[in-house]
């Protein structure tokens, strides 16, 4: 915007705000005046209507005095008369007929005798003082009745004869005092109201009603006194009754007339404002019926006077507001003629003023053109004084300042240049620099890249799920395709993606590494639609932030289902084969048990057959019975044999801590060998935690083995122990028969014996035996044997424990040869 | 026997009473010789108020019905029979059996040889034992 421009827009601009100041003025003061002439005429409506209350209080207050002494004489004359006789109602409804029933001009010698009576005549006369007084009559109609409602008294012909039934009787029986609303008569052209006052005698006793009919001429001639006495010419006066009709006007009209229109809105009932805020005030209402503006109305509410409570009346004063607010209009008008005349000259002295300054100032803009241009012989014609001429002034000065500095400036921009050339080649060196770094930035981001490329590529080959999980919130971080073969969606958890559920697992992997920090293997079990199992073991392996916290999870998982099942099925036939063997081993105990019983039978009942009946059986008999004896034997050792295997490994016994220096020597005193056998200790023999039973048979079987098959009168029989990797082996050697090679293994089976069993007396289980329990123990059993020589039975036993036996230590140090006993029982 | 009381003999197996009955027979034992042919049959013999009470009870182990372990647990905890003396008399040699009986408070483990002398020089221990054992008196 040019500064012309500016400056014009700024005069308009104050001369708009002088315009609006006045405005705002005018307003508030036709607010103020509006109100100002409001209050003043609500005042003057209420003097008016108390005016009009006091006059009419006045009136009632001289007709009461009416009531003296020898007007309250006639009453109780009259009462009396009436007490004395017989139906008092009847009489006065027998009068009453006969009055109405005659015409109006009429009168009854009963009715002039009422109309003469003293009484009436004091009336007439008093009323007559009045009229004379004011100039017209005051009281017309004036009458008395007693305390029955007949007339008493009266100053002309009253319509009926009895008043008791008239509401105007009752209610100043009641009240003391009734005045009626005005009445109009036409064609007398006066206003009236009636008045009732009770009569009591001294003690207040009731004795009668006396009724006047007041003219009110003089109330409109208050309203006529205060429209004349108006200080604006269109004041107007209306006053209104109680239920909205026009009782005077200072306009045309009738009397009770509708209220105009214009305030029907307002006043159609005054009685409802009587006694609430609203029946005093002023507003303005549109005149309906001029077209001379607005009107303002003031109205006020008839209040009473003492203990006459006034007759409701409302008076409205209104004007018209072109009128009351004329000066406030003349403001109004200068104001406006103020304001334009501003704005005028405001105009013509904006454009005065910005051409004065923007002529010079364009001078000098072309003059700067020029010199920028490179015309250093620009100059400015200075005109002026003030500041634009200094300012055309400063800048002659600077244009030639400038031609001057402008020779010195060309050797200073060479050199410069020089500088900046120096820097350039600098930066391009940088530069340079820069693009070598980024290059090999470059080059490891591929490298990188490739790498991420080849890890993926190891991620995507794993066919078991791997993801990674943040640890805050389950989300999956990343998941290769074994895991989850579509694009992971953001923000999934591993739950609702891997396993569909709405919730972390039971066994959540997260949890357990939040508690420890250290990897973590679970194995979860979640069930497919069908219900079947599915088990996988998960892998946790955490992953912690530069701060140390945990914040992902590696996890993989594999399905093991397959092994899960074969575990089951491992353990099914695990038990299976459990309960088979157990079934046997009872099997061949009760089996071998129950053979017994009936055996002992027959073998009890031979042998008391060879004792009893001896005499009766010859040679052969007998002979046929040993045998028989014989074979019950042999079956009777047969079955204990098998009892006696059975045996080990069904039953379990507590494992006791035996030195074998000990129990060997016991064994050695329970096979009892002849005096011909010397049973030798080589060495010391370890102490061992096992079972005793399973070791004394070992020990037992193998010495009776030894003693049994000795055929030299010389038995030796030594027994060893040498440590052997894990093992002890122990050795029973002899120099007794000995045994073929061909033989090693079938002696270890049962039943199997070298001899007829007959003769041997043996089962051939005690090695069967012995084999099974060192089998048990985790140990082997073997010989060597030379026919004829003698053999060496070994055995090992596993220095670690094992189910039925384990070695502790070699107890030749604690025991051993020191314990004098032991050294004889080794001799012996 | 010391006592003129009677012998309860509990045995499921005909031979091995006959043997029983005998071989007290040969060693002129005069007591009387009841016989039961299981745990529940000895059981209602003891518990029988008109029977007198046995001196000694030979306990057979593996009968039908009731057997050896079970009469040996229900008569242990009986007040009025847990001081008979009781000795069993089987062909179980296992050490489960001797151990639990003894743990049960049996007198006497004997076995029952095939060799009807062998089972003659039992019995005769046993009577002789029970001839020389002071018993509980008021029994």
């Amino acid at each position: 915007m040019k500064i012309n421009q500016k400056l014009t827009l700024g005069f308009l601009s104050v001369a708009l705000l002088v315009g609006l100041v006045g405005y705002i003025s005018v307003a508030a003061s036709q607010k103020t005046l509006q109100k100002s002439i409001g209050e003043n005429s609500v005042l003057l409506a209420t003097e008016i209507l108390d005016k009009i209350d006091r006059n009419l209080y006045d009136k009632i207050e001289r007709f009461q005095g009416f009531a003296d002494p020898s007007l309250q004489e006639i009453i109780i004359k009259s009462n009396q008369e009436f007490e004395e006789l017989d139906n008092v109602q009847n009489y006065i409804n027998e009068k009453d007929r006969e009055w109405t029933s005659v015409s109006k001009e009429e009168i009854t010698p009963f009715m002039k005798d009422l109309i003469n009576n003293k009484l009436s005549k004091a009336l007439r006369k008093r009323a007559k003082f009045y009229e004379s007084k004011y100039g017209f009559r005051i009281f017309s109609e004036v009458f008395v009745t007693n305390k029955y409602g007949a007339n008493a008294a009266q100053t002309g012909k009253t319509t009926d004869y009895r008043q008791d039934d008239e509401q105007w009787w009752q209610r100043a029986k009641e009240d003391n005092l009734y005045v009626s609303d005005v009445e109009y008569d036409k064609s007398a052209d006066v206003y009236s109201t009636a008045i009732g006052i009770r009569i009591d005698d001294k003690e207040r006793d009731f004795l009668g009603v006396m009724k006047v009919v007041l003219n009110i001429e003089e109330v409109v001639s208050v309203v006529k006194e205060a429209k004349a006495a108006a200080k604006y010419e269109t004041t107007e006066l209306i006053l209104i009754t109680t239920e909205g009709k026009i009782i005077y006007s200072t306009k045309e009209f009738q009397p009770f007339d509708e209220i105009p229109d214009e305030l029907s809105p307002f006043f159609k009932h005054p009685k409802e404002i009587v006694g609430t805020e609203k029946h005093l005030g002023y507003f303005v209402g549109e005149a309906v019926k001029t077209e001379r503006g607005d009107k303002l109305f003031a109205h006020a509410h008839s209040g009473g006077c003492r203990d006459f409570e006034g007759l409701g009346w409302v008076l409205v004063i209104e004007y018209e507001t072109e009128e009351i607010f004329a000066p406030v209009a003349k403001l109004r008008n200068l104001l406006l003629i103020i304001s334009s005349t501003i704005t005028a000259l405001a105009i013509v002295l904006g454009l005065f003023i910005s051409k004065s300054i923007s002529n010079p100032l364009s001078k000098l803009t072309a003059a700067s053109a020029k010199l920028g241009k490179g015309d250093l012989d620009a100059k400015i014609e200075v005109v002026s004084k003030g500041e634009i001429g200094e300012l055309a002034q400063s800048f002659n000065e600077m244009a030639g300042k400038l031609k001057e500095s402008y020779a010195g400036l060309e050797e200073k921009v060479r050199q410069r240049t020089a500088e900046l050339t120096s820097a350039n080649e600098n930066l391009e060196a940088e530069i340079e620099q820069r693009i070598k770094v980024e290059q090999t930035l470059r080059e490891s981001r591929k490298e990188l890249n490739k790498q991420n490329k080849f890890l993926n590529n190891v991620l995507e080959s794993l066919t078991y799920p791997f993801y990674v999980i943040n640890a805050n919130d389950y989300t999956v971080l990343m998941a290769n395709p074994a895991a989850y073969p579509e694009k992971l969606p953001e923000k999934a958890t591993c739950y609702t993606l891997l396993y569909d559920q709405d919730k972390p697992c039971d066994e959540c992997l997260l949890e357990k590494i939040k508690k420890t920090g250290e990897p973590v293997t679970v194995e979860h079990v979640h069930y497919d639609e069908d219900g079947k199992p599915k088990y996988v073991e998960v892998h946790g392996y955490p992953v912690f932030n530069s701060e140390g916290n945990l914040s992902q999870i590696i996890e993989y998982s594999f399905d093991i289902t397959e092994r899960k099942k074969a575990e089951q099925r491992q353990a099914e036939l695990i038990k299976e084969v459990e309960i088979a063997n157990q079934e046997l081993k009872d099997f061949a105990y009760v089996v071998s048990h129950d053979l017994k019983a009936p055996l002992r039978g027959v073998s009890t009942l031979t042998e008391w057959l060879s004792t009893d009946y001896r005499d009766k059986f010859d040679e052969e008999g007998k002979q046929d019975l040993d045998l028989i004896l014989g074979r019950v034997e042999r079956m009777q050792n047969l079955i204990d044999g098998i009892l006696e295997y059975s045996r080990v490994g069904r039953m379990e016994e507590e494992k006791v801590q035996i030195n074998l220096n000990e129990l060997v020597s016991d064994v050695i005193d329970m096979v009892a060998p002849t005096d011909n056998i010397k049973i030798t200790l080589e060495n010391e023999l370890p102490v061992v935690r096992c079972e005793q039973t399973r070791i004394t048979q070992v020990f037992e079987n193998l010495l009776s083995n030894a003693i049994k098959y000795m055929d030299k009168s010389q038995g030796q029989i030594k027994i060893s122990c040498v440590e052997e990797n894990s093992f002890w082996k122990f050795g029973v050697a002899d120099n007794g028969l000995g045994i073929e090679e061909k033989y090693f293994e079938r002696i270890f089976r049962i039943f199997q014996t070298l001899e007829p069993q007959d003769k041997s007396g043996s089962t051939g289980i005690g090695l069967t035996v012995i084999k099974k329990i060192v089998e048990l123990y985790g140990g082997r059993i073997w010989l060597e044997s030379k026919l004829g020589q003698g053999s060496t039975f070994y055995f090992t036993l596993p220095k670690q424990e094992s189910p039925f036996c384990e070695v502790l230590q070699n107890g030749s140090e604690e025991m051993g040869v020191k314990d004098e006993k032991l050294k004889a029982n080794i001799v012996s | 026997m010391r006592s003129l009381k009677p012998i309860l003999l509990v045995e499921d197996d005909d031979v091995d009473t006959l043997t029983v009955k005998r071989a007290l027979k040969d060693l002129k034992v005069t007591n009387q010789l009841v016989h039961a042919n299981n745990g529940e049959e000895a059981l209602e013999f003891l518990r029988s108020e008109s029977n007198e009470k046995p001196c000694v009870i030979l306990l057979d182990l593996h009968m039908p019905k009731m057997d050896g372990i079970e009469f040996l647990k229900i008569a242990k905890a009986d007040d009025t029979l847990k001081k008979i003396p009781i000795v069993v008399l089987t062909t179980s040699k296992d050490e489960q059996d001797k151990v639990e009986t003894f743990n049960l408070g049996v007198a006497g483990y004997m076995n029952k040889p095939t060799n009807y002398k062998k089972f003659v020089e039992t019995i005769r221990a046993i009577d002789v034992y029970w001839t020389l054992s002071e018993l509980p008196s008021g029994e």
